[in-house]
């Protein structure tokens, strides 16, 4: 299977459904889609066999933020090849909802990007508890921009 | 006056319950675990967003440092990353190089797991022989890039050594040696039925749920899922070598155990095969050797050593996103990194093997017997640090 073949297969899968397909040489599809559409977005990917989830990254692009999921398969062709389903977020209303009911392979990478990110995964068990920070942590989340480290620098001297 | 019947609450660790500091803690009913959840972060140190604030260069041995013992998997996985927004491919000798490294990597990060194994399920023997059968490789590691551990060996667009001198021979010397002691692995620890009896039907992964659950490495191979990265989407010099994708039916913690002890087997097949049959050239692109001056030149052409040239520490990587995955001793390991064009990735995503694996925590432990729960934490060669970051 060629990297354009996957492209129009998942294409005709998702006919119905609101999502930009393309496909990133030389074997990484990337779905855009909307929130409304994902879970439906994943349920088909499933059954065609993209059995599980390698990353779930989630980004501050400034006014929007962006939660990517890494998806392949274990198994057979399609483990060579990579799916970037990619979901924009309002920075107001960062909900989106939970693939771990499709993919229970996302139940600790959600957890950590909700606790880093502020994204509030909708059906996921463990919301507002903390993964890696410490319990009683409270601030802004800190992998968004607006959280600054302070960085020691060099000392050139002179 | 009959016991009062009532679940009690068992907490593990954080102090370093067995390989770096975590807590388990395990709701217990007498002696059968009903629910263990595993509570990380202890040693969280914040790489990906500390990336954000590095130069590209710099992030290589930030990324190395939390899978202390299996640095070049994550060397490896961030700088091909990096090398697919640069738009560049290492030369042939550099690719043969890196899968050296990998595969000397690979052993050494196997005996640690098999010897933090041994300890925790009470053979002093195995921990002791496994760390010290591990020295042999990392010396030759060492003498390969100058650093026991932390190699920092890959970078952009190659490698920063050649090999030494001399040193196919020593390697093959030390395969020999590792070859031989296996037969004593088995005879002493491996087959001894104390072994066999603590390990066997213990912590029963079915494959479905390896799949699932998203395991990696060997202990997804255990549950018979045959995926290595290595075959899946080959990179470095895997693709000119010869070598099994090790797997075992039983799903247990024996099996999990076989699988890395197999694994060292192929990983001395890949090595004798590199050893044989690395191509004769640069160890650097050609963008980047140019860049170097010449008198610094000089030296790398009679030493094999590479000094950085200086236009590397403000490397600019386009913009743009890569993902890279390679098979680490422990597993998968993907990196995501997107880029705005500067100096330093916009956002970098570090998945690790143990950050994939530790869901097993708590699926596998449930209805066992708390003396299985090393047996089990164990057999997963979880590393703490390396799930955290």
């Amino acid at each position: 299977m060629r990297i354009d073949e996957l492209k129009q297969k998942i294409e005709g899968e998702l006919r119905d459904l609101k999502a930009e397909i393309e496909a990133r040489d030389p074997n990484v599809v990337n779905i855009r889609a909307s929130r409304d559409d994902v879970i439906e977005i994943a349920r088909r990917l499933s059954s065609i066999g993209f059995d599980h989830v390698k990353a779930v990254t989630a980004v501050d692009k400034g006014d929007i933020f962006e939660v990517d999921y890494i998806i392949s398969s274990y198994l057979g062709d399609l483990s060579y090849y990579l799916v970037n389903l990619k979901i924009s977020l309002p920075r107001d209303d960062p909900r989106a909802p939970s693939l771990v009911e499709i993919w229970p392979s996302v139940l600790y990478q959600e957890h950590e990007e909700h606790e880093m990110m502020g994204i509030y995964f909708e059906g996921h068990p463990r919301m507002g508890r903390k993964l890696l920070l410490p319990e009683n942590y409270e601030g802004i989340p800190p992998l968004r921009k607006e959280f600054k480290i302070k960085t020691e620098g060099i000392d050139y001297g002179g | 006056m009959e016991a009062e019947e009532r679940e009690l609450e068992l907490l593990i660790g954080p102090q370093h319950p067995a390989s770096g500091h975590m807590r388990l803690i395990a709701k217990i009913d007498g002696d059968v675990v009903t629910e263990l959840r595993p509570d990380i972060g202890y040693v969280h140190r914040s790489v990906e967003k500390i990336a954000e604030t590095k130069k590209f260069l710099q992030i290589i041995p930030l990324v190395e440092r939390p899978s202390l013992p299996d640095t070049t998997a994550n060397n490896l996985a961030y700088v091909m990353a990096l090398e697919k927004l640069l738009g560049i491919e290492p030369p042939p000798r550099a690719k043969y190089l890196r899968t050296l490294l990998a595969e000397i990597t690979r052993i050494h990060s196997h005996l640690y797991g098999l010897g933090i194994h041994g300890v925790m399920i009470g053979s002093s023997t195995a921990y002791m022989w496994c760390f010290g059968d591990r020295e042999p490789f990392l010396q030759l590691a060492q003498e390969l890039t100058g650093a026991r551990l932390t190699y920092s060996y890959i970078i952009p667009g190659g490698v920063r050594r050649d090999m030494p001198k001399g040193f196919a021979d020593k390697v093959e010397k030390v395969l020999r040696y590792m070859e031989g002691r296996m037969k004593d692995y088995f005879d002493i620890y491996f087959n001894n039925p104390v072994t066999r009896a603590r390990l066997e039907g213990v912590g029963v992964l079915k494959r479905e749920d390896a799949i699932r659950l998203g395991a990696v490495g060997p202990n997804l191979r255990a549950s018979n899922v045959p995926y290595d990265v290595r075959k899946a989407e080959p990179y470095a010099a895997y693709p000119d070598v010869e070598f099994d994708v090790i797997t075992e039916k039983a799903g247990d913690s024996f099996a999990r155990v076989m699988v890395r002890v197999r694994e060292i087997g192929e990983s001395i097949k890949i090595i004798r095969q590199v050893l044989k049959r690395i191509p004769d050239g640069p160890i650097l692109h050609e963008n980047y050797e140019k860049l170097i001056p010449p008198k610094l030149k000089e030296q790398y052409k009679s030493t094999g050593i590479v000094k950085f040239p200086s236009l590397f520490a403000n490397l600019k990587a386009p913009e743009g996103e890569a993902i890279a995955r390679v098979e680490g001793g422990r597993g998968e390991v993907v990196f995501h990194i997107i880029s705005d064009g500067k100096t330093s990735p916009y956002r970098l995503r570090m998945v690790t093997p143990s950050f994939r694996n530790v869901v097993l925590f708590e699926h596998l432990t449930k209805g066992a017997r708390v003396a299985d729960i090393p047996a089990i934490y164990g057999s997963l060669d979880y590393f703490p640090p390396e799930a955290d970051r």
